[in-house]
């Protein structure tokens, strides 16, 4: 905005006159507005982002609190109400993950189910994405394609399951290709989705001004196809797990799913509950893991936009 | 005018809806208690003769439960006034869970289940057994097989021996034969990777090499063998497994404490089913025979023939369960590998009808 305002700028004219559209002339006392107004600005963005964290604060309290109640009530509703072995109790969950821990069974379990969920989700998430751009870029092929993909999409996985146990196993390789199956339609759909609806009019501008298709390709297309990616990934990742665990639930010899499974036949809640929060502690983990990449491979999302430059000089 | 017209049409669709919804619960109300030609079970017990709605939880169709499946297809339920509906469920720990629900009236399972759900608490008895003594015949890939370098008829101690390291599937950490096998690998020291499978789909996952072996009862080890992708390692019912480390009863008919207590006549008669079946297999009856060749129509009739001799005995043994049997099953989980917690709080006694 500034740049503008000196290239712009005529001794004569000593008062702004125009809004951004027009010219603006970039006289020493605009100048000198601009400057004067870079304190507010500052307080104004300091009071904004202390406003910020304070609310974020405040939903943490807000998290923790609820969080605690919870399991305070459902404490008390197992040992007063005698629910324990239908619901288990807190107190019983924490036992059973100390001597999971203590005993190195945990490590062993939550070391297969991980490998098995992160290498089923890269290979799904690669896949997915890559599949996703290509065919919703390509929308000749992709018009052809997608029918099909939306009915493989449609057919129960779970019938899958007994299928990939005859084809792989009962080994990781299994567990691997049915959370990379699930985790592959998530992030193909999305892909797919946001590889269409990138405006193709902006594509031309950009052709139009110079940019060549590297350019275009590496400047455009793939930073607006990378949002949705992420997105699908988000969505994929608890996918990834399901595919792990569900796979161990139907055969394995090790694992987080074995180990619950095992545990609902020997009717020890404690333990399948035990092995319920370690999942989702993994798939939070997980999640949190993946906004911070996101955050940082997809920066040029957070650039503030013009209005934010805005240093309040008015049209008139 | 319009108004008021539009208010009396509006209140003429929610008595509509309201008696829409009315009815459909009646009728939901209507099915869960099993319609209109039948007494209710307390009815019955006291008219003794009106047929009773009795809910079976059934692990399967394995030779374990013929006894079970014959006295259903057969009509000696009928003949006994019980209205059996079975309901197939994965395994014996599945048949347990819905019992403890309350889905279920009666369920089928080993004895170890009922044992493990006591442990946690929860009242079950032991109606009778289905199939006293083991059932299970261990069953290994021939490829596998090959490699060990045991013969399929060396002594059983060398056949044990020789399953050290290998991934063996049975249906589930509960189940009378996972008890077996960790009995088995514990006397001869060795260790056995366990995987827990549906018995349906053993078959399949040793011919394809998913497992190296399986164990589990009648069809299935004839089947895979059939295929010839297996071969018969050890057999429970040629008693190949000793007897400290054989269950007492490979399947049971077991009950709530509470459903034993309300409905005695029902406990009565599913008893004389069964000894009923069970004499029926020991007389030869034609029946039996035209009733398993439809029960297992994928077996040829050599084959059925030979297995059907292997268990007659124990289909036509005395169903009663006794009290240094359920015993023997508390020293099996004892000794297991399956950690049972509270299992050392269970007495025998308490799993018995009074």
């Amino acid at each position: 905005m500034r740049h503008l305002l000196s290239e712009h700028s005529s001794p004569q004219d000593d008062a702004p006159s125009q809004g951004i559209s027009g010219s603006v002339p970039a006289t020493p006392t605009v100048a000198r507005q601009a400057d004067d107004l870079k304190p507010a600005e500052a307080s104004i963005k300091t009071k904004l982002s202390r406003a910020a964290w304070t609310s974020s604060h405040k939903t943490r309290i807000l998290q923790v609190l609820l969080l605690v109640i919870v399991v305070c009530g459902w404490q008390i509703v197992a040992t007063t109400f005698g629910t324990k072995f239908w619901t288990s109790s807190p107190h019983d969950i924490a036992g059973q993950l100390y001597d999971w821990g203590k005993s190195g069974q945990l490590w062993l379990d939550l070391r297969v189910t991980l490998s098995e969920a992160a290498i089923g989700f890269l290979l799904g998430g690669i896949l997915g994405g890559t599949m996703g751009f290509a065919l919703g870029w390509l929308r000749g092929v992709g018009d052809v394609l997608e029918p099909f993909l939306v009915a493989l999409y449609t057919l129960p996985k779970i019938a899958l399951a007994p299928l990939f146990l005859l084809w792989f196993g009962i080994g990781t390789l299994n567990k691997i290709v049915f959370a990379a199956v699930l985790v592959f339609f998530m992030v193909f759909f999305t892909t797919f989705e946001g590889a269409r609806q990138i405006d193709r009019d902006l594509l031309e501008n950009a052709q139009v001004i110079g940019a060549n298709r590297w350019q275009v390709l590496t400047k455009f297309v793939v930073p607006h196809a990378a949002v949705w990616v992420f997105t699908g990934l988000r969505l994929g990742l608890p996918y990834s797990i399901i595919g792990a665990v569900v796979g161990e639930f139907f055969a394995a010899t090790s694992g987080l799913g074995y180990r619950i499974k095992q545990a609902s036949e020997l009717l020890d809640t404690p333990s399948v509950f035990a092995g319920l929060f370690v999942l989702s502690v993994i798939a939070l983990g997980g999640l949190q893991l993946l906004t911070l990449l996101e955050k940082r491979l997809l920066r040029w999302k957070e650039n503030p936009g013009l209005a934010e430059l805005d240093t309040g000089i008015s049209a008139t | 005018m319009i108004e008021s017209t539009f208010i009396l049409k509006r209140r003429r669709y929610v008595w509509a809806a309201v008696l829409a919804l009315a009815v459909t619960v009646l009728a939901a109300c209507g099915g869960e208690n099993g319609g209109t030609a039948t007494q209710s079970p307390s009815g019955a017990a006291q008219s003794g003769t009106a047929p009773v709605d009795v809910k079976f939880g059934v692990p399967g169709t394995s030779f374990a439960l013929v006894r079970l499946l014959l006295a259903n297809s057969t009509g000696v339920f009928k003949d006994n006034g019980i209205n059996a509906n079975l309901i197939q469920v994965s395994s014996g720990a599945q048949a347990v869970t819905s019992l403890v629900s309350g889905d279920v009236d009666v369920a089928n399972a080993g004895i170890a289940d009922a044992l493990t759900a006591r442990a946690k608490g929860q009242d079950l008895k032991v109606i009778a057994s289905v199939y006293p003594g083991p059932a299970g015949i261990l069953v290994l890939n021939k490829s596998v097989a090959n490699k060990l370098g045991v013969k399929a008829n060396a002594s059983v101690a060398n056949r044990v021996k020789a399953l050290n390291g290998l991934t063996i599937a049975t249906p589930s950490a509960t189940s009378s034969y996972t008890s077996m096998l960790n009995g088995v690998a514990a006397k001869a020291g060795i260790q056995v990777k366990l995987t827990y499978l549906d018995q349906t789909a053993m078959p399949a996952a040793v011919k394809t090499g998913a497992i190296d072996g399986f164990l589990g009862a009648s069809p299935y080890p004839e089947i895979t063998v059939s295929a010839g992708s297996g071969v018969v390692w050890l057999s429970g019912p040629k008693g190949e497994f000793p007897a400290d480390v054989s269950s007492t009863a490979t399947s049971a008919t077991l009950t709530t404490g509470a459903y034993a207590k309300a409905h005695p006549e029902v406990i009565k008669r599913i008893i004389a089913a069964y000894q009923e079946a069970g004499k029926m297999v020991a007389s030869g009856d034609k029946r039996v025979t035209t009733a398993l060749k439809q029960l297992y129509p994928q077996l040829d009739s050599g084959v059925l023939s030979a297995a059907v001799s292997t268990n007659k005995s124990a289909w036509s043994a005395s169903p009663l369960v006794t009290e240094a049997g359920v015993q023997h099953e508390i020293d099996l989980l004892k000794s297991g590998s399956a950690n049972v917690s509270g299992i050392n709080n269970v007495k025998a006694k308490d799993l018995l009808l009074g």
